[in-house]
C-alpha cells in the first residue's frame, strides 16, 4: 500500500504546532469540503485532507505515526515494520468521522490505526463490542430522461468491506438501481442497510445515494419544471401557428396566439417531472428567428413589409 | 472474503419518516430539527410536531448540515448561513444555465 504522507498534504512541516496544524485544516477543509467546492477531485482531496487531521490533531495518533520515521516518501510501497504493536491502545472515541461522513479513510490508516476505526459516534455503550456499521454515501449522474421515466442504472462503489479476521478492505461492488420517476437533482435515495457491515453482529449502515442530473441537450431543469426555449418565425409570431414543441414525455402540439412576442413564456401544465401531487411544468420561452433574405424575392418581401408596415421599436429608449 | 457483485435495489420515489424515525435515521435529537426550524433550514408546512414528515430532501440537508458543523468546525448559524448562501448558488446557476441556453439558441 501507499504510504501517505499526512504533513505534505496539510502543506505543514514536520514540526508543526497544534495550532498551525488546526489552522491548515480549517482553511483546507473549506476549500474541499465536497458540500461548498467546486474544485475538482474535492471528494478525494478532502478525504486526504480529514485523514491526515484525524492523525496529526491527537498527539497520541500523531506521536505514532511520527514513529515511522522521516525517510518515508508519500506513494512509496509502505508495509507496517514486523514489531508493529502499540496502537491497540486506540479505541473508538477518537474517532469521530461517523454518520454522515464522506466515507472511509486510506487502507494505510487502517494498516497503522486498525479497526480501532470501528468506533465512534454510534457505540454508546462499552462492553460487549457490537457495533453499526458506518452509513456511506456517493454521487450518481442520471440523464434527465432517466429522471422523467425512471429508469435503471449500474453504478459501481468502491465499499469498505469487513473480512473474517475482522480487518477492513475496499471492493468494488456494483449496485443496480432502479432509479423512480420524478427524482431530482439532489435528492438522496437511501439503500437501508447497504452501508459498511457492522462489526460483532452489528447492523450494517446505510448507503445514501445522490442524485446529480445530466445536463440536457435541449431541456433546462429548474427544481420540477422543465425549461425550454422555442424559436418561431416572425409570421408565426404575428399571425399565431400551431407548433409541435419537445417534452420529455414526447412531442406535444402547442398553440401560439397571434401577436406573440420574442421573451414570452408559455406554460404546459403538468408536463415537467413527476411529483406527488402534482407534476411539474414545461415552460416555453419564445424566441423569434428571423430568416436571412436569400433571394431576390425574399428581399422584395421584406422591403414590402418594411413599406407597408412600418413600425419603431426604439421609441421607448429614445 | 464473499465478494457481492451484484445487487438489485428497488426504491421507493420519496420515503417519507416521521420525527422519530427521522432523528433515528440521522442519530440526532429532536431539538436539533427544532433549531433547523428556526434557522429556516428546514421547512415544514404542518404545523405539528407529529404531523411533520420528512423526505429525503429534507434528510439530506440535514446531514449536510450535520457535516458542515463537523467537518469545517462551525457552529450551528454558521452552518445555516452556509446552507442560505448555496441555495442562492443554486438558484442563480440554474437561472445563468437557462440563459445561456437562450443566448446560444439566438445565435444559430
Amino acid at each position: 500500500m501507499e504510504f501517505k504522507d499526512y504533513y505534505t498534504t496539510l502543506g505543514l512541516s514536520r514540526t508543526a504546532t497544534d495550532e498551525e496544524i488546526k489552522r491548515a485544516y480549517r482553511k483546507l477543509a473549506r476549500k474541499y469540503h465536497p458540500d461548498v467546492s467546486k474544485e475538482k477531485n474535492a471528494e478525494e482531496r478532502f478525504k486526504e485532507v480529514q485523514e491526515a487531521y484525524e492523525v496529526l490533531k491527537d498527539p497520541k495518533k500523531r506521536g505514532a505515526y511520527d514513529q515511522l520515521g522521516s525517510q518515508w516518501k508519500s506513494g512509496q510501497d509502505f508495509r507496517p515494520p514486523p514489531d508493529w504493536q502499540g496502537f491497540s491502545g486506540f479505541d473508538g472515541a477518537g474517532f469521530s468521522n461517523e454518520g454522515a461522513g464522506f466515507g472511509g479513510f486510506s487502507d494505510f490508516f487502517e494498516s497503522i490505526f486498525g479497526q480501532a476505526r470501528q468506533g465512534g459516534r454510534r457505540q454508546k455503550q462499552r462492553g460487549p463490542f457490537r457495533q453499526q456499521g458506518r452509513d456511506e454515501h456517493a454521487k450518481i449522474a442520471i440523464s434527465l430522461d432517466d429522471a422523467f421515466h425512471g429508469g435503471s442504472k449500474t453504478v459501481q462503489l468502491q465499499v469498505p468491506e469487513i473480512d473474517a479476521h475482522g480487518r477492513m478492505h475496499h471492493v468494488t461492488r456494483a449496485l443496480k438501481i432502479t432509479i423512480p420517476a420524478g427524482i431530482t437533482a439532489g435528492q438522496q435515495l437511501r439503500l437501508a442497510k447497504q452501508g459498511t457491515p457492522g462489526a460483532g453482529g452489528g447492523e450494517p449502515g446505510d448507503l445514501y445515494l445522490e442524485m446529480e442530473i445530466q445536463p440536457h441537450r435541449i431541456f433546462t431543469l429548474q427544481g420540477h419544471d422543465v425549461y425550454l426555449t422555442l424559436p418561431i418565425t416572425p409570421w408565426e409570431a404575428a399571425l399565431g401557428a400551431k407548433v409541435t414543441v419537445p417534452t420529455l414525455g414526447g412531442p406535444v402540439e402547442l398553440k401560439i396566439p397571434p401577436g406573440a412576442q420574442a421573451g414570452q413564456k408559455m406554460r404546459l401544465k403538468g408536463r415537467g417531472l413527476p411529483k406527488r401531487p402534482t407534476p411539474g411544468d414545461q415552460y416555453i420561452v419564445l424566441q423569434v428567428h428571423v430568416p436571412p433574405a436569400k433571394t431576390e424575392a425574399e428581399r422584395a418581401l421584406y422591403e414590402k413589409m418594411a413599406h407597408e408596415m412600418p413600425s419603431d421599436p426604439r421609441k421607448n429608449l429614445l | 472474503m464473499a465478494k457481492k457483485d451484484l445487487t438489485l435495489v428497488e426504491l421507493e420515489a420519496d420515503p417519507e419518516l416521521s420525527l422519530e424515525e427521522l432523528c433515528e435515521t440521522c442519530h440526532i435529537t429532536s431539538s436539533f430539527i427544532y433549531e433547523l426550524i428556526e434557522y429556516g433550514t428546514l421547512e415544514l408546512h404542518d404545523t405539528t410536531p407529529e404531523m411533520w414528515r420528512f423526505n429525503t430532501r429534507h434528510l439530506q440537508r440535514i446531514q449536510r448540515v450535520l457535516r458542515l458543523q463537523h467537518d469545517l468546525e462551525i457552529n450551528l448559524a454558521g452552518a445555516a448561513l452556509a446552507m442560505d448562501l448555496m441555495d442562492q448558488i443554486e438558484q442563480l446557476e440554474a437561472q445563468v444555465e437557462l440563459l445561456e441556453k437562450s443566448l446560444k439558441q439566438g445565435e444559430r
